[in-house]
């Protein structure tokens, strides 16, 4: 009953007509920036954090969660027509998405993509709403050692996730957890790597890092892509599948939605990974594997079905453990705390209304944007044809503007500058930055659990196996870390001979 | 890839030695007690110790064939990337002498002009007709308290 009324209580919350407005506003930014290369979710999110001070709490979320899971459905839909990924999760979309519009086949690709999102986001939200609470209140349960076992897990799973070298991402998260501590100790009141700047003695904000790695960084990169986006012409027709093309994608749309649920629970896990984990389920578990590359329903189904649960996903450990899964979490987690609420578990105690009203105004996106994908997508179809050296200067633009906002200072420019650039070489090198960013939200949350941690036990490190949770929770990072570095010695002794 | 192995963990190897005297000074442990230098100590030695193990492993690298030279297309995206800098930087110096229009307007249309090459009057239209949309959009509409600048706007 209890679990009725709190479905009901976060409906009534979503269903205002502000809160309608804005979930529309950040279901139709996110497929916009979802649609157009060279934007995605997190700078877009970071850009439009100083916009939600306007807004009540949960009317600024409902919003930045819209971004987020509309431009999981947007960005299927430049894959499908252009070949070119409107955003990272949906590159494998374009494998055979694509093929299928280059066989005339556009309008059921389009289509499944939009079903299936649909449907995975759906069945994710159900399942948050069932798991969230009973979570929070096993969260409550939980000390530091606890706290700093769950949190040193999730940096190692972001770790053992990479889609690079192993080595390279523990550099980054490593970086990311130093950059968090610059600034005052909460705990002794020194200044900690502050180089006698008042602006560095109250840490680095997140938006200048956020915005430098992934806005900036992202245009100079594009700078050094010379190929044109061609739209591929043809008629979109029969957007919505037919009963073979049902047939073929029911069980990947299960898989999708099974996969990218658990793997944005995960830290580190993401809708990137996600789509690319269900397409190579597709393809194994499929009695035609010769099929995916040429045009397969299944393999436009499965990813684009894992993406968009993956978002649902990731927001169970943020709203019930205050713990982000991935780098956009960590953007949303800071704009919760910009507004005064602590994720975690008593945010279900002391603000469920944003807490329910978060999850229902979800649900309610996802209809939104079945309903605002399929008859727009002309419409999105003319967006692609906005030439990008009209585009990248207003992001520019719009990068300076929102990071000035935030305390109206230009040392945060300067700052976003020096990560921009910073992250093009990272980019150039081969480092990934999502681990830097997502380790340097849990970095002081981290610190916080060690050191109180190390406080209760008087400085005996092993006292955390003396706790069950904590032990299970570090046991788990040592296995994956090892499992990683045995893995990574094989392979370099084949290569080194 | 082995040069760029070879100096990236040169590069974080510098900086990770750099934070660990860094929070040698500022105190490790008090007795059992972590000091406010403990964290960014641990994260010091995890960076120096995992760029020393790129290193090696890049001295160890097999050598590849030679690296293509850069194109004349990428010697274009490093001059436009240069550029984008520069004009980035320009905003800190002017916003709060000339005002946020002003500087927005500075700012595309260099982007226009100098990145992309485009006409004068183009360039100098479409900057115009943008810094208008976020004069509008961000100060007007939104009430961003931007400096004001010279021009008193």
């Amino acid at each position: 009953m209890v679990f009725f009324d709190s479905i009901g209580l976060g409906f009534s919350v979503a269903l205002t007509p502000t809160n309608l407005f804005f979930c529309f506003l950040g279901t139709l930014i996110g497929t916009l920036i979802g649609v157009l290369p060279g934007i995605g979710p997190l700078a877009t999110i970071s850009l439009l954090i100083p916009t939600t001070y306007y807004l009540s709490p949960a009317t600024g979320i409902i919003m930045l969660a819209g971004v987020y899971f509309g431009s999981m459905y947007g960005g299927s839909t430049t894959s499908i027509l252009v070949n070119v990924p409107g955003e990272s999760a949906s590159v494998v979309t374009c494998l055979d998405g694509y093929q299928m519009a280059r066989q005339g086949r556009a309008g059921p690709a389009l289509g499944i993509a939009a079903f299936g999102s649909f449907i995975a986001g759906t069945l994710g939200l159900v399942v948050l709403m069932l798991v969230a609470s009973p979570l929070a209140e096993f969260a409550l349960k939980m000390g530091p050692p606890e706290y700093f076992s769950l949190l040193m897990l999730g940096i190692i799973m972001t770790v053992y996730l990479a889609q690079g070298s192993m080595i390279k991402a523990l550099i980054m998260a490593a970086i990311g957890i130093f950059l968090g501590t610059i600034g005052t100790d909460s705990f002794t009141g020194q200044s900690r790597f502050a180089f006698g700047t008042l602006y560095l003695r109250n840490g680095i904000d997140i938006l200048p890092v956020v915005m430098g790695l992934f806005g900036v960084a992202e245009i100079l990169s594009n700078f050094e892509e010379t190929g044109q986006t061609e739209i591929f012409k043809t008629k979109i027709k029969n957007l919505f599948p037919n009963l073979q093309d049902w047939k073929d994608s029911f069980w990947p749309i299960m898989r999708g939605s099974l996969v990218g649920f658990l793997l944005g629970v995960l830290p580190g896990g993401g809708p990137v990974i996600s789509s690319f984990a269900s397409y190579v389920i597709e393809k194994k578990v499929s009695r035609h594997p010769e099929r995916f590359g040429k045009g397969a329903i299944e393999g436009v189904a499965g990813p684009e079905s894992a993406n968009n649960s993956c978002v649902s996903g990731a927001f169970i450990p943020l709203l019930t453990l205050g713990i982000p899964s991935t780098a956009v979490m960590a953007i949303i987690l800071s704009a919760l705390v910009v507004h005064g609420l602590r994720p975690g578990p008593l945010l279900l105690q002391n603000n469920p209304d944003v807490f329910w009203g978060i999850i229902a105004s979800m649900y309610i996106g996802n209809v939104m944007l079945l309903v605002l994908n399929l008859p727009l997508i002309g419409l999105w179809v003319q967006v692609l044809k906005v030439p990008y050296r009209i585009l990248f200067p207003i992001i520019f633009a719009l990068c300076i503007v929102g990071v000035y906002t935030v305390n109206n200072s230009v040392i945060d420019i300067g700052l976003m500058i020096f990560f921009g650039v910073m992250g093009y070489f990272l980019r150039k090198f081969d480092f990934e930055a999502a681990p830097l960013v997502l380790a340097f939200v849990i970095g002081p949350m981290l610190e916080d659990g060690l050191r109180q941690s190390l406080l209760i036990f008087r400085g005996n490190i092993l006292g955390f196996f003396h706790r069950p949770i904590s032990s299970v929770l570090l046991c788990v990072s040592f296995v994956l870390l090892a499992s990683s570095i045995i893995s990574w010695a094989r392979k370099k002794t084949r290569v080194y001979g | 890839m082995k040069w760029k192995n070879l100096f990236s963990s040169l590069l974080f190897l510098a900086v990770g030695i750099a934070i660990c005297i860094g929070a040698w000074r500022l105190g490790i442990l008090e007795g059992h007690v972590p000091r406010a230098g403990f964290m960014p100590f641990l994260t010091g030695v995890l960076i120096s110790g995992l760029s020393l193990l790129l290193l090696i492993l890049a001295i160890a690298e097999p050598k590849k064939e030679a690296e293509t030279k850069e194109t004349a297309e990428k010697e274009g995206a490093f001059r436009k990337i240069g550029l984008a800098i520069f004009t980035l930087i320009l905003p800190i110096f002017l916003i709060n002498l000339l005002g946020f229009p002003i500087t927005v307007l500075i700012f595309l249309f260099l982007m226009f002009k100098l990145i992309e090459r485009q006409k004068l009057a183009s360039s100098i239209l479409s900057a115009f007709l943008i810094a208008a949309g976020f004069y509008i959009l961000f100060q007007v509409l939104l009430e961003i308290p931007f400096p004001r600048g010279v021009f008193g706007f």
